[in-house]
């Protein structure tokens, strides 16, 4: 049972092998499609297809396999330059990509084994087309070593045997050929005479016939005779040379695959013989034993065996032999050079780096203790600036051990942009931008989705038809851009298109209809914009097939919330709409306002700091005993003293002219202004979860702790905007900000 | 002392499963990522048996060998090939370059322990 688990968990491994296989295959292909045809380029798409295959064998996906190794026989031979490498055939391997996906993931219990019976006979029918030379030295070109690996999978062979023989043996249970004629004396072999001779070369490489004739020992092999005739006097003998020719004798009952498999190793030029002695029909007992009718007798002498070409066959020169028609290896690439992979990797469980990044996190708190408690003197006698430094180095390389490249996220986006292009007959160009842009892994984990979302949008709501484009003076061609950059401590992704932007005044309509606005509510063009991402509006008529499925941009805007970010769309009408993503670089650092109130100090996450106001007299009016607004320049923005929040015990009640108003947004509901005592200080901070220990808050969103030690309490600002605004009027300041 | 086998593959999964595999039947196994990395293994743990892929980035298995093969201290251990292809032409590169024999992927446990035999005593 332990055995099974092991198994799978192995399985697992390759499963992600296959999924960064399939993102180095896209990738290549790609750029392979767009004219990008170096040996480099295609080495790495093959190795990848190559890897799936190995393991696909390995673990009885037998589908996936058959399919993986058609196209890894095309692969090949365009990388021996048998089938000419065109842009437009890399767009026909991205077409066969997919399917190797869609395998892939049936694999992976994603879904249905796909039908893939049109591409497997477009990736034959390039490689009946692709390779000249057979085509004319054999009329009935066969795709050389096809079936062997595919029926390999459920077989419990290992293939040593070379195809010719392995393909009889393995693929139809039937009686080898030679002995079909003796069918009827089938129950009873005779027994095996073999004859081996080790040759002058026999221990070349490594290898030992000693062990061969163990081998054949533990069978039941005897040993009848050695000729020690040629063996010279001991001063001359070379030690590693053969001499001896053994002759034994072994039970009928033995297979002839496993005695191929025992010379298997041996040395070329050694002489092999067997057959099975006292058959009744046919007379000299070499004939019984030939692997085929028409080849070469095994008994046969090695010379005769070995075609030039197979000279230095590593299989034994007897089971080299190629029926005759068979055609002849093709040609291979003159010399496989060394590929450029990926660099040395490891694997490491991602809770183990969390780990690690927690202790860090520690030791940065660790850190700005010693810095507070210490003097300064003291700072400089322990050294403690370098120390700090070093500390910090840490936590940015653990930092960048969670690090990926977006890639990762965008990977999918080919094949989805491929797949809106069909299902929409919308001609898309994709620019990709920044994919090397390194993000934290939980943050790739999870933009997946509102990324597909994105970009389905884009084409399918965004872009014109073709027509449509060039009636409005614009190439047939739209084009999709994707762009990945670090602001800061943020990362910024950007789906644009160049389509016909956003119809404000149907989207307004429709919003009324909907009854998200009054109908003579004052709204911005910006506003507009966002209602997009209103919750339960969609634009579309009829849900559509690609971007309906229900679920509209409101779902994108949570998921996107949910990481800590937010969604920008800006449209400009004619020219295009663009969808920006801003995303925290890590969940785990997070740069913060440290404040005091009534003594206790809480976080105030920097990025919804707007703007931080010490009043003048009168601008705070009180609206009733609790509720208050600030005057904004005009605008008048909710004010929530945080005491009153967390009902902290006050001595006395201060006076706003007293106090600071921090302006916080947050993108779900506006703004708030926080009445605070003091501003501390400005920080990155280690983010402390509160979950694992606490029940939920309201209003706090985890906490940290301040180099004297003491615990800062991180505010929710999403949270609190709400609570505010929940029980009074709504206010919105869009564009404050700016 | 359990016999000491070297597996260079640049699959994982694959390395993980000829762990299972032979560890069942009493060898030691380690294992390396690359041609490179194998070449190193090789000097530090001189194993009984090297076993290894031919398509691999930086070092290639046919590199692999040759480099081994190269050194005089190697020049006796076997080396077993282990790899999806079995075109003639590559076999007999691998026997060129240095390679005692052939196996062809996917691989059943128990004849792989025969080859093992056959070549590692």
């Amino acid at each position: 049972m332990s055995e099974d688990r092991e198994l799978d968990e192995i399985q697992a491994i390759f499963f992600e092998e296959c999924v960064e296989g399939l993102g180095t295959a896209e990738a290549g292909l790609t750029a392979f499609a767009n004219g990008d045809i170096s040996a480099d380029v295609i080495a790495g798409v093959f190795r990848a297809v190559h890897s799936i295959k190995g393991g696909a064998g390995a673990f009885g996906h037998n589908a996936l396999l058959t399919f993986a190794h058609a196209f890894e026989n095309v692969l090949e031979r365009v990388r021996g330059g048998e089938i000419a490498a065109t842009a437009a055939l890399g767009q026909q391997l991205l077409t066969a990509f997919d399917t190797l996906a869609d395998h892939v993931a049936a694999a992976m219990g994603k879904g249905d084994i796909p039908q893939d019976g049109p591409a497997l006979a477009g990736l034959n029918a390039l490689l009946e087309g692709g390779a000249p030379e057979e085509a004319s030295s054999a009329p009935a070109p066969e795709p050389e070593p096809e079936p062997a690996a595919p029926t390999a999978a459920e077989a419990d062979e290992m293939g040593f045997v070379p195809v010719a023989v392995a393909l009889e043996d393995f693929d139809a249970p039937a009686p080898p050929p030679a002995l079909a004629g003796d069918a009827g004396d089938n129950s009873r072999e005779g027994d095996w005479r073999i004859a081996f001779a080790p040759s002058r070369a026999a221990m070349a490489n490594g290898a030992e016939p000693l062990l061969v004739i163990r081998e054949l020992q533990r069978m039941g092999a005897r040993v009848v005779n050695a000729d020690l005739t040629k063996l010279p006097p001991l001063r001359e003998l070379e030690p590693e040379q053969g001499y001896i020719r053994w002759e034994m004798v072994l039970d009928g009952a033995v297979e002839q695959q496993e005695l191929d498999e025992c010379f298997d190793f041996v040395a070329p030029d050694s002489l092999i013989e067997y057959a099975r002695e006292n058959q009744p029909d046919s007379g000299p007992a070499s004939a019984a034993a030939t692997p085929a009718a028409d080849a070469p007798a095994v008994l046969a002498p090695p010379e005769e065996l070995a075609a030039p070409k197979d000279a230095r066959d590593l299989a034994p020169p007897v089971l080299t032999v190629v029926p005759p028609g068979a055609p002849p290896a093709p040609p291979q690439p003159a010399e496989a050079k060394a590929f450029d992979g990926p660099s040395q990797t490891i694997r490491i469980d991602v809770t183990r780096l969390d780990m690690l990044l927690n202790l860090v996190g520690e030791l940065v708190i660790r850190n700005s203790i010693l810095n507070d408690r210490l003097s300064p003197e003291d700072h400089e006698r322990v050294e403690l600036p370098q120390l700090a430094r070093l500390t910090r180095e840490i936590q940015d390389n653990v930092m960048s051990l969670r690090a990926q490249p977006i890639r990762q996220a965008f990977s999918r986006v080919p094949r989805i942009v491929r797949e809106l292009c069909s299902a929409t007959q919308k001609q898309v160009n994709l620019e990709v931008q920044g994919e090397g842009t390194e993000v934290d892994k939980s943050v790739i984990e999870k933009i997946g989705e509102p990324l597909t979302h994105m970009i389905r949008n884009a084409i399918d709501h965004g872009l014109e038809s073709p027509e449509e484009r060039v009636a409005a003076g614009k190439d047939p061609v739209g084009t999709v851009r994707l762009s990945a950059e670090q602001k800061g401590a943020r990362i910024v992704i950007r789906v644009s298109d160049d389509g016909r932007g956003i119809d404000r005044e149907r989207v307004r309509r429709k919003a009324i209809e909907k009854g998200i606005v009054a109908p003579d509510d004052p709204l911005s063009d910006e506003d507009i914009d966002n209602l997009i991402c209103a919750p339960g509006f969609s634009t579309a008529e009829v849900i559509s097939n690609i971007s309906g499925r229900g679920v509209g941009m409101d779902v994108v805007r949570t998921n996107v919330e949910a990481l800590g970010g937010r969604i920008e769309i800006s449209s400009t009408p004619g020219q295009g709409t663009s969808f920006t993503m801003v995303l925290p670089l890590t969940l785990a650092i997070l740069d913060g306002m440290i404040v005091r109130i009534e003594g206790q100090r809480y976080v105030v996450p920097l990025a919804h700091v707007v703007e931080s106001i010490r009043p003048d007299p009168g601008q705070v009016k009180a609206l009733s005993p609790t509720s208050e607004v600030i005057d904004l320049r005009g605008s008048y923005v909710p004010v929530r003293r945080v005491s009153d929040i967390f009902a902290l015990p006050a001595q006395e009640r201060r006076s706003p002219e007293e106090s600071l108003v921090i302006i916080a947004e947050s993108d779900l509901a506006g703004c708030i202004g926080l009445m605070v005592d003091t501003i501390d200080d400005r920080r990155e901070l280690v983010v402390k979860s509160l979950d694992q220990n606490l029940y939920p808050i309201n209003g706090l969103s985890g906490a940290t702790i301040l180099g004297d030690g003491s615990i800062a309490l991180i505010l929710d600002i999403d949270a609190l905007v709400s609570t505010a605004n929940s029980s009074g009027a709504r206010f919105t300041l869009k564009g404050m900000a700016a | 002392m359990s016999k000491l086998i070297l597996t260079v593959d640049d699959s994982a999964s694959m390395r993980m499963l000829l762990k299972v595999s032979l560890t069942a039947q009493g060898y030691a196994i380690e294992g390396a990522e690359d041609g490179v990395r194998g070449l190193e293994r090789m000097q530090e743990l001189d194993p009984d048996l090297l076993i290894t892929d031919i398509n691999m980035p930086h070092m290639d298995g046919f590199e692999l060998i040759e480099a081994v093969r190269a050194r005089p201290e190697f020049r006796g251990t076997p080396i077993l090939v282990l790899s999806t292809e079995f075109s003639d032409e590559k076999k007999s590169r691998a026997r060129d370059a240095g390679a005692t024999g052939w196996i062809t992927k996917p691989f059943d446990a128990e004849k792989l322990g025969a080859a093992i035999r056959r070549v590692c005593p």
